[in-house]
């Protein structure tokens, strides 16, 4: 069935190991696409997919489905139950060709900080799924910024955003940015987040802009501490 | 620097525990392939802590043994001779570094997890690049953050303006603490090793991790060291602030004459054996 919400998430220090923390907390429940962009001077991409693959595997043998894990390849069909990692020094979009959605991988445009971006990662989302899209922002440095513009342009189309929280952040900058600018929805630890792929994967959480961020991050906290409960 | 910070250190380094003679007899057996079964079996079963501190770090540190580690002799035979060298060798650091290091944010356990991943990653590059010196380079990376423990305190006045710093001008968190403190973790670890009499080798290695070119006694081991060390941090592995702007130096690849595949393929190896346990 072709996907009609999607999960994207960034992350640049420490990414891999929360990565891997991350996934092996999903189920085979999660029933989307999900496609990552990470930060990493060399090209991670197949090892990290391999491994996880492997991880989730095991994890959910138990209700006969798996969770697949791969490097993201040019013009391939964006399919639920897949977890694409961005390739190193390339940039991954979002696209829609005549029937399908598909992903779009490519150098251009040079000239960004990071490759791959993941503001580019999610901004292409956002155009293409509109509010039917789940922004995480995982530990990183607070180097150029990366995943605000991606951040806002998800809230400016109604979706969700999650930052991922200092605790379990190895490096608290680039969630911060997102905590900062009034753009997160949600601030919550590793494990929790994985439960909310979960919800939002099931539709349980509400996406249209039904709430608005702001800058002091009010609304952020009375969001989490209602549903934390 | 400033005279009374540079007198704490020092002071804090002299608090230190010394190292235990029974592990100076290991220190000084680590690359020799001639000491016996015996003979190592005879140093560690003598120091009882030691005895059970090996036991129980062989039980975490190789959790995927299908039985429980009960005696030294046992330990040597599922394990083999070198590593439980340099596994003994690991247990007096481990006490140290088994602690919460508030001034990097390390929670308790998570540097030694970290030293552990660069141990086995340096180990994993030595087989390949450096034959002879496989538990010279394990032992170095369970030591060359040692300097840490001693340096965690001094940053907590400082932190803001070194994060700062990292994050301005994209230097390491590393080279931020000899900026603003003029003294960085591994000086200090030199000082400690020193104070431990461990072997220039190794001392070499805790000196100058972060600054291969300064090398004087193996710039190939400290290359190893540094480069398992980079990949231990960008992927995450110890945990703390240090992580932050983490790189590999092209020193260290030039250094060990490796080709742009076959470095490519040794990351990949690394972050294989660091994320998944080496499981392909």
């Amino acid at each position: 069935m072709k996907p009609d919400k999607i999960v994207v998430i960034g992350a640049s220090t420490g990414g891999p190991k929360t990565l891997v923390d991350l996934f092996s907390e999903l189920t085979p429940d999660v029933n989307i696409p999900i496609v990552v962009a990470i930060h990493c001077p060399f090209n991670i991409a197949d090892t990290i997919s391999d491994g996880i693959a492997r991880n989730l595997k095991i994890v959910s043998k138990m209700e006969g489905e798996f969770i697949k894990c791969k490097t993201a390849s040019h013009k391939e069909d964006l399919e639920n139950r897949i977890i694409y990692f961005s390739p190193g020094r390339k940039h991954t979009q979002i696209t829609k060709n005549i029937i399908n959605h598909c992903l779009h991988i490519d150098e251009e445009p040079s000239g960004t900080l990071f490759r791959p971006s993941v503001d580019i990662l999610f901004n292409s989302a956002s155009n293409v799924f509109k509010s039917n899209v789940m922004g995480i922002i995982m530990t990183g440095l607070n180097t150029g910024k990366d995943g605000v513009e991606g951040c806002k342009r998800i809230k400016e189309k109604g979706g969700v955003v999650i930052a991922q929280d200092q605790k379990t952040s190895i490096c608290f900058g680039m969630p911060k940015n997102i905590i900062d600018k009034g753009l997160a929805d949600y601030i919550l630890p590793t494990k929790i987040i994985a439960k909310k792929i979960e919800m939002f994967s099931k539709g349980l959480i509400k996406t249209g802009g039904t709430i608005t961020a702001n800058n002091s991050g009010s609304i952020t906290a009375q969001r989490y501490s209602m549903e934390s409960r | 620097m400033k005279k009374n910070l540079i007198d704490s250190i020092i002071k804090d380094i002299d608090n230190l525990p010394p190292m235990p003679a029974s592990i100076m007899a290991l220190l000084s057996l680590l690359e020799d392939d001639n000491s016996s079964y015996t003979e190592i079996e005879k140093i560690i079963s003598s120091d009882q802590s030691l005895t059970m501190d090996t036991l129980k770090l062989c039980n975490s540190a190789y959790s995927g043994l299908r039985q429980n580690v009960t005696s030294i002799k046992q330990a040597i035979s599922l394990l083999g001779l070198k590593t439980i060298k340099a596994l003994a060798l690991g247990t007096f650091v481990h006490g140290l570094e088994d602690r919460q290091l508030e001034g990097y944010l390390i929670e308790k356990g998570k540097l030694w997890e970290h030293s552990m991943s660069v141990s086995k990653g340096s180990r994993l590059i030595a087989e390949r690049l450096l034959k002879g010196f496989e538990n010279t380079a394990f032992t170095a990376g369970i030591v060359h953050d040692i300097g840490k423990i001693v340096m965690s305190k001094y940053l907590k006045d400082d932190f803001a303006e070194i994060l700062s710093l990292v994050e301005r001008t994209y230097i390491t968190f590393c080279e931020a603490e000899k900026k603003v403190l003029n003294i960085n973790h591994a000086e200090i670890g030199a000082m400690v090793s020193e104070k431990w009499n461990l072997p220039p080798i190794l001392t070499d290695v805790i000196k100058n991790h972060h600054n291969i070119k300064n090398s004087t006694v193996n710039k190939k081991l400290v290359s190893i060291v540094h480069i398992a060390d980079g990949v231990s941090m960008i992927l995450g592995m110890t945990g703390g602030i240090d992580s932050v702007n983490s790189h590999i130096d092209e020193e260290a690849v030039s250094t060990l004459n490796l080709s742009r595949n076959e470095y490519e393929d040794l990351l990949k190896k690394l972050s294989n054996l660091m994320l998944f346990g080496g499981n392909a």
